[in-house]
């Protein structure tokens, strides 16, 4: 199975031999005290007494050492090296194997000796691990001599229970070829049975090949045929529950402790000669036999967290037909045993320890399913690194078969992270939760689980917490709140993309101005970030200070990147009003620029729901990461408002300059009297439209690229206006746009306008102003507007009759617009008036 | 609850390596491969439809490959076998209206299975023609059609496999015909042939086992 290295060959040998010995002499010198070696820091290099011990607790410390370190590692030199030691020094571990079997099994009270070692962490150098777990899990009996009888009872009714159930169509023997053909649907067809079992075959195989994959055990093919099997064996056996995902991952580490205790028990029995007891327990060849039995046996107490059947929803019903009002939607889901489980320990268990971390998860509307359904279900899996894992198992078996400590190890895992947790807004704590952070010393879990079940007996742990940057949770939350967004609904993913794109451009554009501004004390700051990060326990310790410290520098960082962001645009903006007012027409050239650029504030204004999504009914919740994330906004939309402004100073400065020039054109080509002289003013026109959209002072919209023919009659308007009425102009140009809106939304004040009986032309553009200034709620007086018009409205005939001669592909154009060129004189023809500017009108009404 | 189902279904990683996904592959050697061999249906010019009783029968997902010996004649037909298995191979028929290829080779298992109509083997469904073919193709199993009578021998070690017509179209020669096809149960160096008739509305099941020398 596995190869066997030589000792050169190996580049890890040497690192592995270090670590791989200290651990096992410390062990030996003080037995059964394995677990005291724990964090490694006895180092007796001098003692040669190197005998073999069981290279999984080599493995094991060398990963303690290391915590992720699992991958890096092939599993396969484990054993390689554990067969050299074998070899080395293999009548020792005969010696020291028999003396803990003594130590452990052969004693009066033996049973309660071992389950003390599995609470104290004891059983995580034993060689009798699997032995240990399963006197714990009842599947061996309290009386030593049944053991031998019992093991081969299971043994035989698991092989007869595989022979039932794992069908081969082709060994059917004699039977019907009517019946018995492949294609056959009757019932009692092994073919057909077959069939049926590929299905839930499938889907046990399928979760078998994701069992810990950073493990080199779990991806051998005879591992897995094992795994599939006595899985497949169980379902077939409780077809109420059938196959669930998750019993994988309970399966998995049983059938790893078995192996190794095998593994260790083969290699030292080639050697010398073990008692009866540990050959027929430790057989390999019953891997699978000895795995399935204790499987089921703990599934027996695990099995209602698996199930989704409602149990009890029946009786509740009966006791409360209609829901609570106000119950919250976790509690109105169907009551799976599992759902109420994880409710009940956040609802009861943390609400009666620390009502603060309960608050804050309540308010977060963190429900406990989203992550506990996983903690329990695979007894904290996937929470602990394996070797860790088995700790807390070993505990978990060794403190009640009924595994009620789950419920206590559950809430000090959510204790262990207090801090970080209640500090953290949505997004960071789901990331924490999920993807729970290494821990350091699992035993002290184990500790304040016992502790906070009964404070009397057991003593007050040394409170440990969680310190670490929060960044990396805080992106793993981001994924998952993706992820889980992305299924719920498909159409906000695209709008996620969007802002998130846009969020990383924005803080590109940040970034330069982080650098560029100076250090911003801000007093403010300390407010927005609440004394909540300072731990509230007492007991805190030194390094815990220094971690929030820490924690508290980032934001202040964080903060001061922040200001040094805003202090930026704050100045722009300034400079920018100023040049407001100077330059006049003001509210014209602001609501053309604001409309010409929209779409970077439009942006901005998405981001903010973007933000809004993400803290999304957390609203009530005035949490400080709305709060962060608000101010971060502010500060890139006052960034962005900068830009903006800018480059509306730009576009200001191109358009008077361009207005100059254009001027002195025009002068001289009117004192040349060229030939082709219209075509130039024509296009001198176009050129002046140029400006005035640089200028913001005529609107830019698709309107205008669409009727672009219509466009270039309404700009000969004023070709021959000097530099005020082209601002009358603009003003003109814009109403019509305006006007043709309030034709199409409602002829409400067109109306109005007709029945006041005044002069068309002033009449129609003071509607328009009326409108433009309820808009700006800035009150322009009347005589200018007034002023405005009648010198836009002479221009306007004057350009018109010129380009009327000038022209004669305009021909069709020009019969209709002559048509209107009398209309400005027209009084009675509003309508007329109105076709003439915004083209459409005529149909609306 | 709906949230916490999708976080309850990504929690396991992805299989990492490709190797994984071959390792899925171990499934299908557990699965027996089944091979449907049929052809001759003739559909829509001389029968309608494949009788009923067959088609209770032929549900996907245990059916492995299809080999088709032509005259399918129709891509409805074709269509209808897609549903059953992925695998599928036609060959090309005398009425046939989509182009197929004349004959293949293929390999399952330890098998190499040669696949012909038959119309071009004179004269039709003979042992000795077909041998010829057969050496020709180097097969150990040549699967041949048109006749419309089943038939499965064993002639100079190797075997012969005549699915005859699943609709129970008739013949240039004959009238009645016996609705039938053929599934072959392929293991290691043996072949289980089961031989489905349709005899006076009843499915009659046949096994001819073969082995590989």
């Amino acid at each position: 199975m596995y190869h066997s290295v030589s000792e050169t060959s190996h580049p890890l040998q040497t690192e592995e031999q270090e670590i791989g010995i200290d651990p096992l002499q410390s062990f030996l010198n003080k037995p059964g005290e394995g677990g005291s070696s724990e964090n490694g820091s006895t180092h007796q290099t001098s003692d040669s007494d190197g005998t073999f011990i069981s290279y999984r607790e080599s493995f094991l410390m060398m990963t303690s050492f290391t915590v992720f370190s699992c991958q890096s590692f092939g599993w396969v030199s484990v054993p390689a090296q554990g067969m050299w030691l074998a070899q080395t020094a293999g009548n020792k571990w005969e010696n020291s194997a028999c003396k803990e079997w003594e130590e452990l099994f052969v004693n009066n009270n033996y049973l309660a000796t071992i389950r003390l070692k599995g609470i104290n962490g004891q059983l995580r150098s034993s060689r009798f691990r699997s032995v240990c777990w399963k006197l714990f899990l009842e599947v061996l009996p309290q009386d030593r001599s049944q053991w031998i009888k019992t093991t081969s009872d299971l043994r035989t009714s698991y092989s007869k229970i595989k022979e039932i159930h794992i069908t081969n169509p082709r060994k059917a023997g004699q039977q019907d070829l009517i019946i018995n053909n492949p294609l056959s649907q009757d019932e009692g067809s092994l073919w057909n049975k077959f069939f049926q079992d590929k299905e839930l075959r499938a889907m046990i195989e399928q979760d078998v090949t994701r069992t810990f994959p950073e493990m080199q055990y779990f991806q051998q093919e005879n591992v897995r045929k094992i795994l599939t099997d006595v899985l497949f064996c169980y379902a077939r056996e409780n077809e109420q529950l059938l196959y669930k995902q998750g019993m994988h991952e309970l399966l998995a580490p049983i059938v790893f402790i078995l192996h190794c205790d095998h593994q260790a028990f083969s290699h030292a029995s080639e050697a010398a000669q073990p008692s009866e007891e540990m050959k027929v327990l430790l057989n390999p060849e019953y891997l699978e036999h000895d795995a399935y039995a204790v499987f089921t046996r703990l599934m027996k107490t695990a099995e209602h967290w698996f199930s989704t059947f409602e149990h009890d929803s029946q009786k509740e019903k009966d006791v409360m037909v209609t829901p609570m009002p106000f119950a919250r939607p976790q509690d109105l889901g169907p009551s799976i045993a599992i759902v109420a489980k994880v409710n009940q320990i956040q609802d009861h268990l943390l609400k009666k320890h620390d009502i603060e971390l309960y608050m804050h998860l309540n308010r977060l509307e963190i429900a406990p399913q989203i992550y506990g359904l996983r903690w329990v279900r695979l007894l904290f899996g996937r929470e602990f690194p394996l070797q860790d894992l088995l700790v807390v198992w070993d505990a978990l078996f060794a403190d009640s078969i009924t595994l009620n400590l789950v419920d206590y190890i559950f809430v000090a895992m959510l204790l262990y992270i207090r801090d970080a947790l209640i500090s953290s807004n949505y997004q960071t704590c789901l990331g924490l939760l999920m993807h729970y952070p290494p821990i350091g010393d699992v035993h002290s879990l184990i500790l304040r689980a016992l502790f906070l079940r009964d404070p009397k007996r057991n003593p007050r742990p040394v409170t440990h917490q969680f310190q670490q940057n929060l960044d990396y949770y805080k992106a793993r939350g981001a994924d998952l709140m993706n992820k889980t967004r992305a299924s719920a609904k498909a159409a906000p993913l695209n709008i996620n993309k969007v802002s998130n794109s846009l969020l990383n451009f924005g803080r590109k554009l940040i970034a330069p101005a982080m650098v560029s501004g100076g250090a911003v004390a801000n007093p403010a700051s300390g407010s927005s970030f609440p004394p909540s990060s300072m731990p509230i326990r007492s007991t805190a310790e030194a390094p815990q200070h220094q971690q929030h410290h820490q924690q508290q520098h980032h934001h202040q960082s964080q903060q001061q990147r922040m200001m040094k962001s805003e202090s930026m645009p704050v100045q722009l903006g300034k400079g920018q009003s100023s040049k407001n007012i100077s330059s006049s027409p003001s509210i014209e050239s602001l609501s053309g620029g604001r409309e010409f650029t929209g779409s970077p504030p439009l942006s901005a204004s998405k981001k903010d729901s973007f933000f809004s999504t993400i803290s999304r009914s957390r609203s009530q919740s005035k949490t400080m990461s709305r709060k962060e994330s608000e101010e971060e906004l502010e500060a890139q939309i006052s960034f962005l408002q900068g830009q903006l402004n800018d480059l509306e100073a730009m576009c200001k400065y191109c358009a008077k300059m361009m207005n100059t020039h254009l001027g002195n054109i025009q002068e001289v080509i009117l004192q040349e009297h060229l030939e082709k002289e219209d075509e130039i003013l024509v296009s001198l026109a176009g050129l002046k439209q140029i400006k005035d959209i640089l200028k913001g002072s005529l609107r830019f919209n698709q309107s205008q690229l669409e009727a672009e023919e219509n466009e270039q009659i309404t700009i000969a308007d004023d070709h021959y206006c000097s530099n005020n009425q082209n601002k009358g102009a603009g003003d003109v140009l814009k109403g019509p746009v305006m006007a043709k809106q309030q034709f199409t939304s409602g002829h409400q004040t067109t109306t109005d306008s007709s029945t006041s009986e005044s002069k068309s032309a002033d009449d129609y553009i003071m509607v328009c102003k009326e409108e433009e200034g309820s808009k700006s709620a800035v009150p322009e007086p009347a005589q200018s507007l007034q002023a405005h018009k009648e010198s836009a409205a002479k221009p306007e005939a004057a350009s018109r009759s010129s380009l009327i001669f000038s022209d004669p592909l305009m021909g069709s154009i020009s019969a209709s617009s002559s048509n209107l060129s009398s209309s400005p004189d027209d009084d009675s023809s509003n309508n007329s008036k109105d076709s003439d500017f915004a083209i459409v009108s005529p149909l609306d009404i | 609850m709906e949230g916490s189902a999708v976080a309850w279904l990504s929690w396991a990683p992805p299989p990492r390596h490709s190797a994984a996904f071959m390792r899925l592959g171990l499934l299908h050697r557990l699965a027996p491969p089944l091979v449907l061999v049929l052809g001759d249906l003739h559909i829509p010019h001389r029968c309608s439809a494949l009788p009923a009783k067959f088609k209770e029968l032929l549900v996907p997902g245990k059916i492995e490959h299809i080999l088709c010996t032509g005259n399918l004649c129709t891509k409805e037909s074709y269509d209808y076998l897609r549903t059953l298995a992925g695998d599928i191979h036609v060959v090309r028929g005398d009425s046939e209206s989509l182009n197929y290829p004349e004959e293949k080779v293929l390999t399952v298992g330890q098998f190499r299975i040669g696949l012909i109509h038959g119309h071009q083997v004179i004269p039709w469904g003979d042992a000795a023609s077909l041998a010829l073919l057969q050496r020709q193709l180097d097969v150990d199993i040549l699967i041949s059609g048109h006749t419309h009578r089943f038939e499965a021998f064993e002639y100079e070690k190797k075997f012969y496999i005549n699915p005859g017509s699943a609709t129970g179209a008739y013949s240039a020669l004959e009238r009645n015909i016996t609705p039938s096809f053929v599934l072959m149960d392929i293991q290691a160096s043996t072949v289980v042939t089961y031989v489905y008739q349709l005899i006076e509305d009843d499915v009659k099941v046949e096994r001819i086992e073969f082995k590989k020398y």
